[in-house]
């Protein structure tokens, strides 16, 4: 099965690097890229994509808020939270916002995705 | 305004001065330096695939991780200058001076001066630094008691706050900005 990919991030070097660990990584599509929280919900309303990877510091209503707004509007779409901030330095919101996990943005890659993805059941 | 309210907001000034500073330094590390180690360790995991299944496009994928950390690099170059010039450091205000003023397209007339301590460079540096204009010129001399210098334009309170911590004076008159920074308190 192809996880369908969208990805929220403002900098553009991380945008580009996932683009191509994607594109290199059998099981996965990129579907689409935003670059704002704002842009991801509706580009999540729009594309339906299994994945969205959100990054959590983005101007406007950030990544947070954006995934939270997924979860309770599309149960079916899983939002990875990616930043790089430590676990312990992580807000309180982005455990409770219906997130289906996070990965440091060092750590991303496609096991790493899937491994997460599994964990949720 | 009597002189003890000028003083209390002139230090007020200069405290969000340096917290505004501090600001745009996180900011900088954040979007520079940061975004481009993230990007290289994503693609070092990348790489990690590739060298199994298509060394080929892993060659193609070094080449752009090169290129990567060389604008790492320059980030890391920026910010440091921005913080503290590492030429204002190492050969003074004239080569300093002279070198921002060419990346901002402005000129400095400032004729071979010595070295003076560090935070009356730091401070005249930075009064130099936030007048400069394109197009235009800041005139840097020494006098036997002070570090002057002469810009045309607009002042800001940076530069007076700046000044005033160290005992200096500012004045401007039709559009002429004249700075001293006294060599001894």
């Amino acid at each position: 099965m192809t996880l369908r990919v969208l990805i929220a991030d403002d900098q553009p070097p991380f945008r580009k690097a996932v683009r191509s660990l994607l594109a290199a990584s059998d099981g996965f599509e990129l579907v689409g890229e935003a670059t704002s929280g704002e842009q991801a919900v509706t580009l999540a309303q729009e594309l339906h994509p299994d994945l969205v990877l959100m990054d959590i510091k983005m101007d406007g209503i950030g990544g947070i808020a954006a995934a939270r707004t997924i979860a309770s509007t599309q149960p079916e779409t899983a939002t990875i939270l990616v930043s790089t901030y430590r676990r312990d330095e992580l807000p309180a919101e982005a455990r409770t916002c219906g997130a289906a996990g996070y990965l440091h943005k060092a750590e991303l890659g496609a096991a790493a995705i899937t491994r997460l993805l599994r964990g949720r059941g | 305004m009597d002189e003890i309210e000028e003083l209390r907001a002139s230090r007020a000034r200069v405290l969000e001065a340096a917290d505004a500073e501090r600001r745009r330094t996180e900011r900088g590390l954040h979007d520079g330096v940061q975004q481009h180690l993230v990007a290289l360790a994503v693609n070092l995991q990348l790489a990690r695939q590739l060298a199994d299944s298509d060394p080929d496009s892993l060659k193609a994928l070094l080449e752009e991780m090169t290129r990567d950390v060389h604008e790492a690099l320059e980030s890391v170059r920026a910010l440091a200058r921005r913080v503290y010039p590492p030429l204002l450091l190492d050969r003074g205000l004239a080569d300093a001076l002279r070198s921002v003023a060419g990346e901002a397209g402005a000129h400095v007339d400032v004729a071979t001066i010595g070295r003076f301590a560090p935070d009356v460079e730091a401070a005249f540096y930075f009064c130099c630094v936030e007048l400069l204009r394109p197009g235009e010129t800041i005139r840097v001399w020494a006098e036997e008691d002070a570090l002057v210098f002469e810009a045309w334009g607009e002042s800001t309170a940076a530069v007076a706050d700046r000044l005033g911590a160290l005992g200096g004076s500012l004045r401007v008159e039709e559009g002429r900005i004249t700075g001293r920074v006294p060599l001894a308190p």
